[in-house]
């Protein structure tokens, strides 16, 4: 009987966007042969952009919670709703209310109290989730709808999607989102790794150790990369001495490279280049910490 | 005795469902007139948090064992603070694992998949 | 000449464009704005307007409490919860992580056996720089919502022309964040992955009715996808701004480039552009 071989998932992180995440994802997902790959960046996903996909995906609409809306020939303004919502999401203009679906966030206080019944509520399709099924790999993504408020709950639809799938790879990677919130702690969870991709300036930093301290209460091992560090390296040097400080895992650093962010995908790229010679140290040091951390 | 599982189909040949709070049905069964039952999971329906509500049915189901393959750690907070006993089990059908209950051959839930809010 | 009350948002879908770089230094180069840093997230406005003065004001939103002597176990509140945020097993209980703060279950118990308490999300704080109101939205590690932090930040300015700095994306955190705002400017990154992200934001500005125009920034002088887009559909460009070394060295180490004058000349004019193109929608004398 065959071993199976256990798997390792790995979510690129940045609590700073536009550090370079999705590229990064796409050049990780080539180099460790992954086969199970997923955008959870659900707001602004760009994974699709630059990967090759032969076949359409599985689309599905994601029903989030139901939103409200005052029948106005209904009501009869005694602006109880407007006092209760928590959200301020009902405005009132005279005597007439009316609910911001954009603030709405679908409690149904006002529907339960309303002594008219004038309140309706509406079903939302809050995003949809795209499934790529090919036979050398699965590839889930997942946009949300405008406004709407349930990103976190996307992100783990689209994984539980996937991990439902089943299907066996060594090297599961998440091209996960900016900031701390929702949607990133969703994407977090029950993942062994978060490689964190920082840039070399004190935006960067600051935001860097909100999203480490992040990964630690979630319980994965961050480890971090310093992207364009030599935009500015002095703070590419504060940032190293920083993480080697509080012992947190640092894999190397990447050069600005202007014909990275132009190219599309990842057949346009130069091996030669300085930034691919450093990338490829950089997962090999990868690799050699996850083998190490395999062996505990 | 009481015990449940999650289950996917209303047969007790089929296999137990490998998601706890978002399957379609529960599985009794009780010990004494040796029957099985199956009830809707109105949980599965939920837009979140469905590994509480999921809970609160079993806890309601007056139950005294909870089968699981794989258990979420919502699920889990809410079950901790009764007495039901959460045990583990490998993929197999209802009928096996209702069986290897009976026998105290089941272990005890070791580990638990950290939750969508998953905390220190 | 004196100027209604303004706000301006600042936005861009996806992150690291730009719209902390070009809002900062645009509150700078306007007498007496403020500065709101709503990416409550990662707020890091601040680091550009340094001060030793912060005053800081918490951000509470309200959880239940149960009375177990009233408590009549009708389990009302439970059925309530559209969260799934209460539980009960012989009383009921709250799971604190997933609830919304909607105060819903006060309202439902019959029984007055819900208190409503206070749970601190995040934090305001304020201070002043050269004249300027710095207000910046701090989420605290581990809450799920900043909603109400980006509310209270942007409740707490006072000055006539309020500069918003909008989280990344396109979330409920952006549209709270562009709640009411005059006008919208779209910071653009003139790549592939930007100009996509872009239209997220376009579609959001257009479908509130939102006057806005667009900064391209780090601009490499050869990709078109935005210039083109533009033009195409008649979006006012408030200014393009080059990927320069110069500004890059001063921004990544927490300097404001609009300290020069020939910048703040440059963002004051990216001011009156707009005033401009708000004058011609019929708005202001």
């Amino acid at each position: 009987m065959n071993k199976e071989i256990s798997k390792t998932t790995i979510v690129v992180l940045s609590g700073k966007g536009g550090t370079g995440k999705t590229t990064i994802s796409n050049i990780l997902i080539e180099k460790l042969q992954s086969k199970v790959f997923i955008d959870c960046d659900v707001d602004a996903p760009n994974l699709h952009l630059v990967q090759k996909t032969n076949v359409k995906p599985i689309e599905r609409g994601f029903v989030g919670l139901p939103k409200y809306k005052i029948l106005q020939n209904q009501c009869i303004h005694c602006g109880i709703c407007y006092s209760l919502c928590a959200y301020q999401a009902i405005d009132k203009k005279n005597i007439t209310y009316t609910i911001d679906p954009y603030r709405c966030e679908g409690c149904s206080l006002c529907y339960v109290k309303c002594p008219a019944n004038a309140i309706k509520e509406i079903e939302q399709i809050d995003g949809h989730t795209y499934i790529y099924k090919e036979e050398d790999k699965l590839f889930g993504t997942a946009q949300t709808n405008i406004g709407a408020g349930n990103s976190g709950k996307l992100v783990t639809e689209i994984r539980n999607q996937i991990r439902d799938e089943n299907r066996k790879t060594e090297f599961e990677i998440i091209d996960g989102p900016p900031g701390i919130g929702c949607p990133v702690i969703a994407s977090i969870t029950n993942t062994n790794y978060a490689l964190l991709v920082t840039e070399p300036s004190l935006s960067g930093l600051s935001d860097l150790k909100r999203i480490i301290q992040t990964a630690l209460i979630l319980k994965t091992i961050p480890v971090v990369i310093i992207n364009r560090a030599d935009l500015n390296i002095k703070l590419s040097t504060v940032i190293e001495k920083y993480l080697k400080d509080n012992d947190i895992i640092y894999l190397g650093n990447l050069p600005y490279d202007k014909n990275i962010i132009q190219k599309n995908n990842l057949e346009q790229y130069d091996e030669e280049s300085i930034f691919f010679k450093k990338m490829n140290e950089i997962i090999k040091k990868l690799i050699e910490l996850i083998n190490k951390e395999k062996e505990i | 005795m009481k015990y449940i599982l999650a289950a996917n189909d209303k047969d007790v040949l089929a296999n137990i469902s490998p998601v706890f709070a978002r399957a379609y049905y529960f599985a009794i069964y009780d010990t004494e007139t040796k029957e099985v039952k199956f009830v809707e999971n109105e949980a599965s329906q939920s837009q979140g948090g469905a590994g509480i509500k999921a809970a609160q049915i079993v806890v309601d189901l007056n139950v005294d064992k909870l089968i699981v393959m794989r258990l979420g750690e919502n699920s889990y907070n809410v079950l901790k603070l009764t007495d039901i006993q959460i045990l583990q089990t490998p993929s197999d059908s209802i009928e096996n694992i209702f069986t290897n209950c009976e026998n105290n051959e089941l272990d005890e839930l070791e580990n638990i998949s950290k939750g969508f809010h998953g905390h220190a | 000449m004196v100027m209604p009350k303004l706000s301006i948002a600042f936005l861009s879908g996806k992150g690291g464009t730009g719209k902390t770089f070009v809002s900062t230094n645009f509150a700078n180069s306007i007498e007496s704005a403020t500065y709101v840093d709503t990416d409550v997230e990662e707020p890091n406005g601040q680091i550009f307007f340094p001060s030793t003065d912060i005053s800081s004001k918490n951000v509470l939103v309200k959880i239940p409490e149960f009375d177990r002597e009233k408590c009549t176990g009708c389990r009302a509140c439970v059925d309530f919860c559209k969260y799934n945020a209460l539980i009960f097993i012989k009383r009921p209980f709250l799971v604190a992580e997933v609830c919304h703060s909607c105060e819903g279950c006060y309202h439902v118990c019959e029984h007055g056996a819900i208190k409503l308490v206070n749970k601190k999300i995040g934090e305001v704080e304020t201070s002043i720089y050269n004249g300027h109101e710095i207000i910046s939205g701090k989420m605290e590690v581990g809450q799920m919502s900043g909603t109400p932090i980006i509310k209270s930040a942007k409740e707490t300015a006072t000055s006539d022309l309020i500069v918003v700095d909008c989280p990344p994306g396109s979330s409920c955190l952006v549209l709270e964040a562009i709640h009411s705002v005059d006008y919208c400017v779209l910071v653009v990154e003139s790549t592939s992955f930007g100009f996509h992200n872009f239209k997220m934001v376009y579609e959001i500005c257009k479908s509130l009715n939102k006057q806005f125009g667009i900064v391209i920034n780090k601009y490499d002088g050869v990709n078109t996808l935005v210039t083109d887009f533009a033009d195409k559909n008649g979006i006012e460009i408030l200014d393009i701004i080059p990927f320069d070394k110069e500004i890059n060295d001063i921004t990544s180490s927490g300097g404001l480039i609009s300290n020069k004058p020939l910048y703040a000349t440059r963002f004051n004019k990216m001011y009156h552009n707009i005033l401009k193109q708000i004058k011609l929608g019929d708005n202001y004398e």
